[in-house]
């Protein structure tokens, strides 16, 4: 499975008591009259949070970084909610600043809402995609920041409805094995990597392949045609 | 028949008077295909030697927390009406899980969230598209499993303990979670075909399966092993393509 469409969610919701959920997502309980067992942990405003490894929410027990097989290609992030925003990092580089050049927060929610089920309003947002999308080459470590623009869940409250579930969503290809090669080849001859163009790139090396094939064997039947037979 | 959509939709219901063990542990997968919860099948999905599977979409029942709705009528009890499984799912070929986290450890998949089934009209459109599909070659095994994040064992238990009119039954009208698939079925002689576009790396699609019967049926019966049939067709496919990124029919998305 060389190209896998991959996504990561994160979520700052944990059952009661605890900060992270190491484990990825965690189980949530109720009590007899339906609320849930767990708490949306506040978000102070102007702090970026690491959805991997930030110690708030579900979260990974090792930051992400590729491997040498390994190419990534970050295609989409979302938020919620609007009064929120996402950057990626990928090793010590921000990819959004402001236009003094200095990293901002991110991408808004308003601008690439993760909607939930039952929010009142629907947000369609400014993007789907990110173009041009982000490469993450093969031993980089790479991250999402996501820091809220005023202050979320104030006090840990025990949460009613999804949408004041702080939510932060990144969605990637994922490239490794032989077509990583390939991706980096793209890459050299500055062609855009996507699921599409590894494909094409691809397909052009099994028909340069074949037209060697044919050409070798026209020329060998020349050959032949001039050489003179001989029983041995 | 050689090419055919299909689909396959789970639903987990209640069940009425029975332990509440009768219902999945949070946190494990399950598969929806030959799990011990919901509707199933007897065999597990096998592609055939003459078949070919593309799967290119599925979903599950969307929301995270469960927001138990209970109602109590007299002589009748008290119901569960209403619950949300905060579900994820995870697509398994052989042995090996399709998704896996950042830190390369196998996931539980993507969420109800990301991937919702069924959408209603105010849903706007999934942040998750499974593009490329996935191929599922012959003589492979191929499964969804679901998990489901909240504790509906827990929650009935918790209700029971209380006694009397606290004691939940959930009669089978009410949906628990839902999965869906949808998934090309090729077989016979478009199997056949769905190899050959492979070999030459050409995506496999309804579309592109149509126009190579084309071109085997424009060869009228002559021998296509030869190289040059394979050249030529995919030196027509790279026309196609380029027809296509011209006029903007078709975009390049990743």
């Amino acid at each position: 499975m060389s190209l896998r469409r991959q996504a990561y969610e994160w979520r700052n919701i944990v059952p009661t008591g605890k900060t992270v959920s190491n484990t990825g997502h965690p189980i949530l309980t109720y009590d007899s009259t339906g609320a849930v067992e767990a708490t949306v942990r506040q978000i102070d405003p102007y702090r970026p949070i690491d959805i991997m490894i930030g110690g708030l929410g579900n979260n990974l027990e090792e930051p992400a970084e590729l491997r040498a097989n390994q190419f990534v290609v970050i295609d989409s992030v979302a938020c919620w909610p609007i009064s929120s925003a996402i950057n990626i990092r990928i090793g010590t580089t921000r990819y959004f600043q402001d236009p003094s050049g200095i990293p901002s927060a991110g991408m808004t929610g308003a601008a690439m809402p993760y909607l939930p089920s039952d929010a009142t309003q629907q947000f369609i947002g400014h993007y789907d995609i990110l173009i041009p999308p982000i490469y993450v080459l093969p031993g980089q470590a790479w991250g999402i920041e996501y820091t809220a623009t005023e202050t979320l869940n104030t006090g840990s409250p025990v949460p009613t409805l999804d949408s004041e579930i702080a939510t932060a969503y990144v969605r990637y290809l994922l490239i490794d094995g032989a077509d990583m090669l390939v991706a980096m080849k793209l890459l050299e001859s500055n062609i855009p990597v996507s699921a599409e163009t590894i494909q094409w790139y691809k397909r052009t090396l099994i028909r340069h392949s074949l037209m060697a094939d044919v050409a070798s064997e026209e020329t060998l039947n020349k050959v032949l045609e001039d050489m003179e037979r001989r029983l041995i | 028949m050689g090419i055919r959509i299909q689909n396959y939709e789970w639903t987990l219901r209640g069940l009425d008077n029975v332990p509440n063990s009768a219902y999945p542990e949070a946190g494990v997968q399950y598969s929806i295909f030959v799990g011990p919860y919901g509707n199933r099948i007897e065999i597990p999905p096998f592609v055939k030697e003459t078949e070919f599977v593309v799967i290119h979409q599925f979903g599950c029942t969307e929301g995270v927390l469960a927001k138990p709705s209970i109602t109590t009528t007299p002589l009748v009890g008290t119901t569960l009406d209403s619950w949300k499984p905060n579900g994820f799912m995870q697509i398994v070929i052989n042995t090996t899980g399709y998704y896996q986290d950042p830190q390369n450890t196998f996931s539980s998949g993507i969420s109800g969230t990301a991937a919702p089934y069924p959408w209603t009209i105010t849903d706007v459109p999934p942040h998750y598209e499974l593009l490329p599909p996935i191929y599922i070659l012959p003589e492979q095994t191929w499964d969804f499993r679901f998990t489901m994040m909240n504790d509906l064992r827990d929650y009935l238990t918790t209700r029971d303990a209380l006694g009397g009119d606290n004691v939940t039954r959930v009669p089978t009208t009410t949906i628990l979670a839902q999965c869906f698939v949808q998934y090309h079925l090729f077989d016979g002689p478009d199997a056949l075909i769905c190899h050959q576009l492979l070999e030459m790396g050409i995506p496999i699609t309804v579309d592109n399966v149509e126009w190579y019967k084309r071109v085997l049926l424009r060869s009228r019966g002559l021998d296509t092993q030869t190289w040059e049939h394979y050249l030529s067709s995919m030196q027509a496919y790279r026309e196609i393509d380029e027809y296509h990124e011209k006029y903007g029919s078709r975009t390049r998305k990743g």
